[in-house]
């Protein structure tokens, strides 16, 4: 399986950008599929979902103005949707063109940097390429089942929810409402 | 009462009705255990469904999840519930009309796929609600691990997710643990559920993951 997806934000100016880095992949002998490949009246859902089968990585090309777009992120939810019942998880590899604080979802491997615009396409396919020779589950591990020994993030959200809970007890004990139907 | 942080908070727009219960249930305990807070008409007491209400908790959720399976027109009038198209509409338009604050929301249906007609990949949802066509729903199969799956795979893509996060199987079997200790506070409180019970519930049953 040789195939990558390009994620990038429907705009004309990043709709470029992909272009470029889905010539420097195919130089490099990449099998790649983007929305462009979508056949007339063809629905956008069911084909992600017929090439996220084929799909070795999904590369999210993050532009100019350092943000993840909304399709792109309903495009990484159909990747959280597809892998859900497979022992392998398919690699989120971020590209960016400049200085970018990206989402937990697309920190599971270090982000490919193209500054050049010029030559930078070909360095990052040739890196592209070489992560996909690397095993998925070594790339692809931002979930953990591991139980708790030290303070994590998700303890201190724990701890604020918990926060709110004791406090919403503490209202309706003291201002019971109603019961009405919806 | 404590105000929950904007960013970190979750409306949930879905039926209240015992039938639906178990995936509230699983609704609730995927959002608290990826670090948000599950927000909904229910928290204020046995339930307070006061449109101003509702209002107040989606314009303190920067997220919010509308839930729309109950389509379908029910009891002796045929009539179909009107409040969760609703509240989907207010969810929209807060969205659209406050830039400022960004604001996502999505909405969820039961897979139920149109068994007749001209397409055989067409679904009820591009249908009754057709006005979404583009803004792919996410789609459940009517149980619990079939929201998680839907819920944890959008939750994951958001910003404030914590990370790392609990895998979603070790979620799925939390259900269980989570909807006895439900059963128990409820029995505690004589019969009544109350939200606040239904949160710490979900806190003790969450797995836990290492910083």
């Amino acid at each position: 399986m040789n195939q990558v997806f390009i994620s990038y934000k429907s705009t004309p100016k990043e709709r470029a950008l992909a272009g470029r880095l889905r010539s420097a992949l195919e130089d490099e002998g990449i099998k790649v599929w983007m929305d462009k490949a979508l056949e007339a009246g063809e629905s956008w859902e069911h084909a992600l979902q017929d090439q996220l089968e084929k799909t070795a990585a999904i590369v999210f090309l993050v532009g100019p103005d350092g943000r993840v777009s909304e399709e792109q992120r309903d495009e990484a939810t159909a990747v959280f949707r597809a892998e859900w019942e497979k022992p392998e998880k398919i690699p989120l590899i971020p590209v960016i063109t400049s200085e970018t604080e990206l989402p937990p979802f697309l920190k599971q491997v270090p982000a490919i940097e193209v500054t050049d615009m010029e030559k930078g396409w070909s360095n990052a396919a040739q890196k592209i390429k070489l992560s996909l020779g690397t095993s998925p589950s070594a790339v692809a591990a931002s979930s953990s089942t591991e139980t708790s020994s030290g303070e994590s993030e998700q303890q201190a959200r724990l701890l604020e929810i918990q926060r709110f809970a004791d406090s919403l007890k503490s209202a309706s004990e003291s201002h019971p409402k109603e019961k009405l139907a919806r | 009462m404590r105000a929950p942080p904007f960013e970190q908070s979750v409306f949930i727009n879905c039926p209240f009705d015992s039938k639906y219960e178990d995936l509230l249930h699983a609704i609730v305990l995927t959002t608290v255990s990826l670090g948000f807070i599950p927000r909904c008409a229910l928290e204020s007491g046995e339930a307070d469904y006061r449109f101003p209400h509702i209002l107040d908790l989606l314009t303190k959720s920067k997220y919010s999840i509308h839930d729309l399976s109950r389509f379908t027109g029910e009891g002796p009038g045929n009539l179909a519930r009107m409040n969760m198209p609703l509240e989907l509409g207010v969810g929209i338009g807060l969205k659209q009309a406050q830039t400022r604050r960004k604001r996502r929301w999505a909405v969820m249906v039961p897979e139920v796929s149109v068994k007749a007609g001209a397409d055989p990949d067409a679904y009820e949802y591009q249908r009754y609600i057709s006005d979404l066509a583009g803004k792919d729903p996410l789609r459940h199969e009517g149980t619990p691990e079939s929201v998680i799956r839907e819920v944890y795979s959008w939750l994951k893509t958001l910003d404030e997710v914590v990370s790392p996060q609990p895998a979603a199987p070790a979620i799925v079997a939390a259900l269980p643990p989570f909807q006895q200790k439900i059963a128990d506070r409820r029995k505690d409180a004589l019969g009544k559920s109350i939200w606040a019970d239904v949160l710490t519930s979900a806190l003790d049953a969450a797995p836990k993951v290492k910083g």
